[in-house]
């Protein structure tokens, strides 16, 4: 194998790292206030990409728009799970796990009624503007400027992401619900109201990851399932909560599974894939970057 | 001796965890700009008093009303934003965000402009001059003494009508239950009305205007410290006698 073979392995390495990575950063998003893994974020992905291929072809809207209405109706659907299939289990602490059922009941009837209105049949969505499928050979590195588009959209997402936590009001009171629930209220924080925020949020961001990555791997209704679970070993390597360490979560998955194609069948490529996130979790059973759990006593 | 009109009176409540009432029938008053005690055995249901009346805990009856509204059943958040500050048990701080940010925190329910909440915070700060150094920290850096100062620096610069605060000096030492009291002091010579749950009994009943005692959910005695001085009701309280042998006592 060839020196520019490799080097083509590894940017799609990491272009499908970063959308594994934005996929473990919705997560985060979701899990912060309220400690809730939404099994529907995959599917959310989905939403994002089909709902750009019916906007941006079948309605023919330019690319902004288009993306601004995804948006907004992966937003309001992320809201609804929280209402539906969230709330009500968290208000009743003899439900607190029930979440796992709900949101992934919630996912499978997204996915099943995407199915009947889309098909099964995988689609092509525009490109970024400005970017292209074309690819473009710069001395022994050939990628295309919608894989750069990825990578660099993912990075100053998570970037954004972070300034939000870190310097607004609003990031840090998620913080502190997430830190400590009831002590937030007696601060006049709503964790209701940031609850509903973040599902919003999440889903608008996963749509989001959806519209960017489509052009590379064809929107599709059966994408959800594959994204979550990758998402989650980026998540699991780069630890919970942890939106930088997703990013390189999701670089490592998105490389292994990218240079295992060399020499490993597609089925035994996820297996080889597994056997790596669990032997890094068995060296850092917290992640290459996540804090240790620990309990007061 | 008259009391002041109440800003805070509570009436016929109970509440508890699940079916059980842990607190039942209790009724108190906080005059404005009172400062009042609530006194008891562990386990005799004060911290789950202050729960409900903060809007932690939902009272199964009875009515809380605060500056002549009924507000029993309301949000805790909601409270907040009415004037009812409520420092819990176990300085209930944010530890991995920084005192700044923990400050600031405390104000989020107001809406007030960058410069309105770097003013109070400044507040805070010559208040409790030691946070002030440690601006920058994470809380959970503090010394315990330095925590119980950002619990009592956050619910102050949302400028209360009614400052509750359980047990305070707890797990302090002497010299720092001194310090609590003085800051105490402070904000009640602002016009604050407090309601204190302490353990600290002699130093409590000399710090308040009145007193309940609360023995097994109810309220078995209530009077100025002098009146309670002159029984052996507080101490009964503490030794769990029954409320009923209580009220005879009293």
């Amino acid at each position: 194998m060839s020196l520019e073979d490799i080097l083509a392995l590894l940017v799609s390495g990491v272009t499908m790292g970063a959308v594994y990575a934005m996929v473990a950063v919705s997560l985060n998003i979701a899990f912060k206030p309220t400690n809730v893994f939404n099994l529907a974020q995959g599917e959310f992905v989905m939403l994002g990409a089909m709902f750009a291929w019916g906007l941006m072809t079948g309605w023919s809207l330019p690319w902004l728009a288009g993306t601004a209405l995804v948006l907004v109706a992966a937003g309001a659907l992320g809201l609804l799970e929280e209402r539906l299939a969230v709330a009500p289990l968290l208000a009743n602490a003899r439900h607190h796990h029930g979440w796992i059922i709900s949101t992934l009941a919630f996912s499978i009837v997204v996915l099943h009624t995407s199915d009947r209105v889309y098909g099964t049949d995988p689609q092509a969505v525009p490109p970024v503007p400005g970017a292209s499928l074309d690819m473009v050979q710069i001395g022994a590195l050939t990628f295309s400027t919608q894989q750069v588009a990825v990578i660099v959209l993912a990075a100053l997402s998570i970037a954004a992401v972070e300034w939000f936590y870190r310097s607004t009001l609003v990031g840090k009171a998620v913080l502190a619900v997430a830190e400590d629930r009831d002590g937030a209220r007696l601060n006049g924080i709503s964790p209701l109201t940031l609850t509903m925020g973040s599902f919003a949020v999440a889903a608008a961001y996963s749509a989001f990851t959806g519209v960017i990555a489509a052009p590379l791997v064809l929107a599709s209704t059966s994408i959800g399932m594959m994204l979550l679970v990758k998402g989650f070993m980026a998540l699991a390597i780069g630890g919970v909560g942890n939106n930088w360490g997703a990013l390189a979560g999701g670089m490592l998955v998105g490389c292994v599974e990218s240079l295992s194609s060399v020499s490993a069948t597609p089925g035994y490529r996820q297996v080889l894939l597994l056997a790596v996130v669990l032997a890094l979790l068995l060296v850092r059973p917290h992640g290459l970057a996540g804090a240790r759990l620990t309990r007061e006593v | 001796m008259s009391r002041p009109e109440p800003i805070l009176a509570v009436d016929g409540l109970a509440v508890g965890y699940g079916v059980v009432p842990i607190v039942r029938d209790v009724a108190l008053a906080v005059g404005r700009g009172e400062a009042v005690a609530l006194l008891g055995a562990n386990g005799a249901g004060k911290s789950t008093l202050l729960k409900a009346i903060s809007g932690l805990l939902k009272p199964s009856a009875g009515r809380i009303r605060l500056a002549g509204k009924d507000i029993q059943g309301l949000a805790a958040e909601t409270l907040v934003g009415r004037g009812l500050s409520h420092v819990a048990e176990g300085r209930r701080i944010f530890r991995k965000e920084s005192v700044a940010d923990n400050i600031q925190l405390g104000m989020y329910r107001l809406g007030l402009g960058r410069a309105e909440m770097a003013r109070r915070r400044d507040e805070a700060f010559t208040l409790f001059p030691a946070l002030r150094e440690k601006a920058p920290a994470a809380a959970g850096t503090l010394s315990g003494g330095q925590q119980q100062m950002l619990a009592i620096a956050q619910a102050l610069v949302r400028r209360p009508s009614v400052l509750m605060l359980d047990e305070p000096s707890l797990g302090l030492a002497p010299i720092l239950v001194d310090e609590v009291f003085r800051v105490l002091g402070d904000i009640r010579a602002q016009g604050v009305s407090v309601l204190l749950v302490e353990q600290v009994v002699e130093q409590t009943l000399g710090f308040v205007d009145f007193a309940y005692v609360l023995a097994n959910g109810r309220i078995a005695a209530a009077g100025t410290p002098a009146e309670l001085g002159r029984t052996d009701v507080v101490r009964q309280a503490y030794l769990g006698r029954a409320p009923a042998d209580l009220e005879g006592a009293a």
